[in-house]
C-alpha cells in the first residue's frame, strides 16, 4: 500500500465514510454509556477504546523508535471518569497517525518504508475494526436504554 | 510526530485577548478539531473579532460552525445556526441564518446537546464528492479593529 491509499483510507475511517464518523459517534457517549458494561459484552466501549488506543501507540512508537507502552496496560478498565481523557488521547493519535502518512516520506526507525507503511495499514485495519465493535456497542446500550 | 498543523496566525490574533478567552479558543479549536476532523480550518483576523472556523469546502461557503473570541468571551456560532434542531431554545440570534451560543466553559464542548447541534450542523453543510485535504486557511481583514 503507499502513502496517498494509506492517507486516503485514514480519511475514510475518520470521517466516516460508510462508517460513522468517529468524532460524532464518540461525542454522543456518555462517560458512564462508555464505562458500562452490558450483559453478555466482554468489556465496555471505554475499554475498548483504551485498547485501540493503546495500539495506536505503540505501532507509532515503533516506527518512530520510542519507547513502547506497557502490554499490562492493554484491556485496562478505566473508570467512566477517565472517558474524556481517553477519547481525546485515541482521536488525536489517530489524526498522528494519518498525518504520519501525509507527510510521506518521514523519518522513521524501521528497516524499509515498506515495513511503516504496513505498520500504519496494519493500525488503521485494527482502529476500523475497534470503531465497529463502539458502533454496534453503542447501538445495544441505546436499545437497552429504550427498553426500559 | 503532530496530529493537526500549529495556529500560529490564530495565536498571534489572540495575543491582545485576556488569558481566559486565548486559551477557551485554543483548547475549543482542539476540540472541536478532534470531533470534527478531516475538516479545513479557517481562522480570521476580523473587524469586530477573532474567529476559528471549520469548513467542509475549504471555503465560506462549506463554513458551518466557528468560535468567535470577544474583548472579554468566547462565543459558539452556527452560520446556518436556524435551520438546527434546538427544542431547549439555547441558540440566540434573530435573523434569517445565524445563530450562537456564549461558550462559557471548555466542557460545554462535551454537552451533548451542543455536540449535537454541532453534528447537525456538519450534517446540512454542503460536502464536496471528496473531502478537502486538512490545512488551515488565514484571513485577515483590512481596514480598522474594533477588537482588542
Amino acid at each position: 500500500m503507499n502513502s496517498e491509499a494509506l492517507v486516503d483510507l485514514f480519511d475514510q475511517i475518520i470521517s466516516g465514510e460508510d462508517i460513522p464518523k468517529i468524532g460524532f459517534l464518540l461525542g454522543r457517549l456518555t462517560p458512564d454509556q462508555a464505562a458500562l458494561q452490558l450483559e453478555g459484552m466482554p468489556y465496555s466501549i471505554l475499554t475498548n477504546l483504551a485498547h485501540a488506543d493503546l495500539w495506536q501507540v505503540i505501532w507509532m512508537n515503533r516506527i518512530l523508535g520510542l519507547k513502547r507502552p506497557s502490554f499490562r496496560e492493554d484491556w485496562r478498565v478505566p473508570p467512566a471518569e477517565e472517558f474524556l481523557v481517553v477519547r481525546e488521547s485515541f482521536l488525536t493519535n489517530l489524526a498522528k497517525a494519518r498525518d504520519l502518512a501525509a507527510a510521506w516520506p518521514i523519518d522513521h526507525k524501521m528497516k524499509s518504508g515498506d515495513a511503516v507503511l504496513h505498520t500504519l495499514g496494519s493500525l488503521a485495519i485494527h482502529t476500523s475494526y475497534h470503531i465497529g465493535q463502539i458502533k454496534l456497542m453503542a447501538r445495544a446500550i441505546e436499545l437497552q436504554e429504550k427498553a426500559k | 510526530m503532530k496530529a493537526f498543523d500549529e495556529p500560529t496566525d490564530l495565536m498571534q490574533f489572540l495575543l491582545p485577548y485576556p488569558d481566559h478567552v486565548q486559551k477557551l479558543m485554543l483548547d475549543g479549536r482542539m476540540k472541536l478539531l478532534l470531533m470534527l476532523q478531516p475538516i479545513v480550518e479557517m481562522h480570521y483576523d476580523a473587524t469586530t473579532a477573532v474567529c476559528a472556523g471549520f469548513s467542509t469546502t475549504g471555503d465560506l461557503k462549506g463554513l458551518f460552525v466557528n468560535l468567535a473570541a470577544f474583548a472579554n468571551h468566547v462565543t459558539l456560532v452556527f452560520a446556518q445556526g436556524a435551520r438546527l434542531d434546538d427544542p431547549q431554545h439555547r441558540l440566540k440570534g434573530a435573523g434569517a441564518q445565524v445563530r450562537h451560543i456564549r461558550l462559557t466553559s471548555l466542557e460545554m464542548l462535551d454537552d451533548p446537546y451542543i455536540r449535537g447541534l454541532i453534528e447537525n450542523s456538519w450534517e446540512n453543510a454542503p460536502k464536496p464528492d471528496r473531502a478537502p485535504a486538512y490545512q488551515i486557511v488565514t484571513k485577515i481583514y483590512a481596514g480598522p479593529k474594533r477588537r482588542p
